[in-house]
């Protein structure tokens, strides 16, 4: 009997231990990441990358309800979302330096606020503190033809970039200045 | 029919004409003026942290394309020997060290830097360049390499979707490229780790 036991317990360590070696990898994102860049033309360096989460809108009401107005929100999905300027720029009217910045939003019905924060490798809105502040813009709300993954690009305006946030039929439009 | 006519008719022609240029002009205006925005990639990015403890910032980060097994076989087949591969899918694989740290026993200096492979039946051939924000490896330049080893590989479960993920046992940690049954474990040690042992 004692005999059986030990055995017993020989082969659950056994089991035990193949479980912990064997190393388990996360699935697919539903909202997966994507990587965006500004580049002044196709073969230059990047001016500006974007690395997002891309939610999609599953027939739910996006903006005023599943992302209540006024209240912060982490641009994306899952990991916040994460801005790198190549060169210094001016975001808003503050002069922001090259680097790395987590962007936050809060969107409203008419224009929404845009914040770049210093405190990067963050996930949750909560992470969010006031005194990472680096700059806020305000951005024009438009409307545009349906897309059902949220999206960012940037469109060449000559002497600024606009970026451009794009979720549901809503476009969000920021100019970004490159100083030179 | 008499020349004026046909001077009626040539006004009446020029009208539809110009119309046509007008509507031409104002559907393309609409087609320019109308964003695109990339599809939601079939290999997505993803991002892959090395956190020890419950320090506030990570170690390691990893942002990399996601390609899914579509072949019998993955490496020697749907990536094949010998010659460098991106690691990954689309945009060239990027890992952030956030402190100095020792990879694959070479010390790299803190930053962001590309990882390339070129993978082989028995051992993989691990590469960070310092050429970074490119798109597959086809812009590599051996110039820019920052360290150069080999790795053995390793057998392990099949998994369908490319993964790296970080693992320790014991007091080694490891980087871990994983793929169809393919495993390279790349040993990681932090800065404050060697200091240790000086």
């Amino acid at each position: 009997m004692k005999r059986i036991y030990i055995i017993a317990v020989f082969i659950l360590a056994l089991g035990l231990s193949e479980k912990l070696m064997a190393q388990d990898f996360k699935d697919l994102d539903t909202s997966p990441h994507d990587i965006v860049y500004f580049r002044t033309n196709k073969i230059s360096p990047p001016t500006i990358k974007v690395l997002y989460g891309r939610p999609k809108k599953n027939g739910r009401e996006i903006f005023g309800e599943v992302i209540p107005y006024g209240k912060i929100w982490k641009v994306g999905a899952n990991e916040a979302t994460e801005v790198v300027f190549y060169q210094d720029v001016i975001f808003g009217d503050a002069e922001v330096k090259a680097g790395t910045y987590v962007l936050y939003a809060i969107p409203q019905e008419n224009e929404w606020i845009l914040i770049l924060s210093s405190n990067t490798d963050v996930w949750e809105t909560s992470d969010y503190q006031k005194k990472y502040d680096v700059a806020r813009a305000t951005a024009k709300v438009s409307k545009a033809e349906f897309l059902e993954a949220f999206s960012i690009g940037f469109k060449d305006k000559g002497k600024h970039v606009n970026m451009v946030l794009a979720w549901d039929t809503t476009r969000i439009t920021a100019p970004i200045k490159i100083v030179l | 029919m008499s020349s004026n006519d046909l001077l009626k008719l040539f006004v009446a022609m020029n009208k539809i004409f110009i119309t046509t240029l007008m509507v031409c002009g104002l559907l393309s205006s609409t087609f320019t003026n109308a964003q695109k925005f990339a599809k939601v990639d079939a290999n997505p990015v993803d991002i892959t942290y090395f956190v020890k403890g419950k320090v506030p910032k990570p170690l390691v980060k990893v942002v990399y394309g996601r390609p899914v097994k579509n072949q019998e076989k993955v490496f020697g087949e749907q990536v094949p020997y010998d010659e460098i591969w991106r690691t990954g899918a689309n945009e060239a694989t990027e890992v952030k060290f956030y402190s100095d740290i020792l990879f694959g026993s070479k010390l790299v200096k803190a930053g962001t830097y590309v990882l390339h492979t070129i993978p082989g039946e028995k051992e993989w051939t691990i590469i960070l360049n310092s050429n970074t924000d490119t798109w597959g490896a086809f812009f590599y330049d051996d110039s820019k390499d920052v360290v150069r080893f080999k790795v053995p590989a390793k057998q392990a479960k099949q998994i369908d979707v490319f993964s790296i993920g970080f693992k320790k046992s014991f007091n080694n940690s490891f980087m871990v490229l994983a793929w169809d049954s393919t495993r390279i474990n790349i040993p990681l040690e932090e800065g404050n780790e060697i200091l240790a042992r000086i």
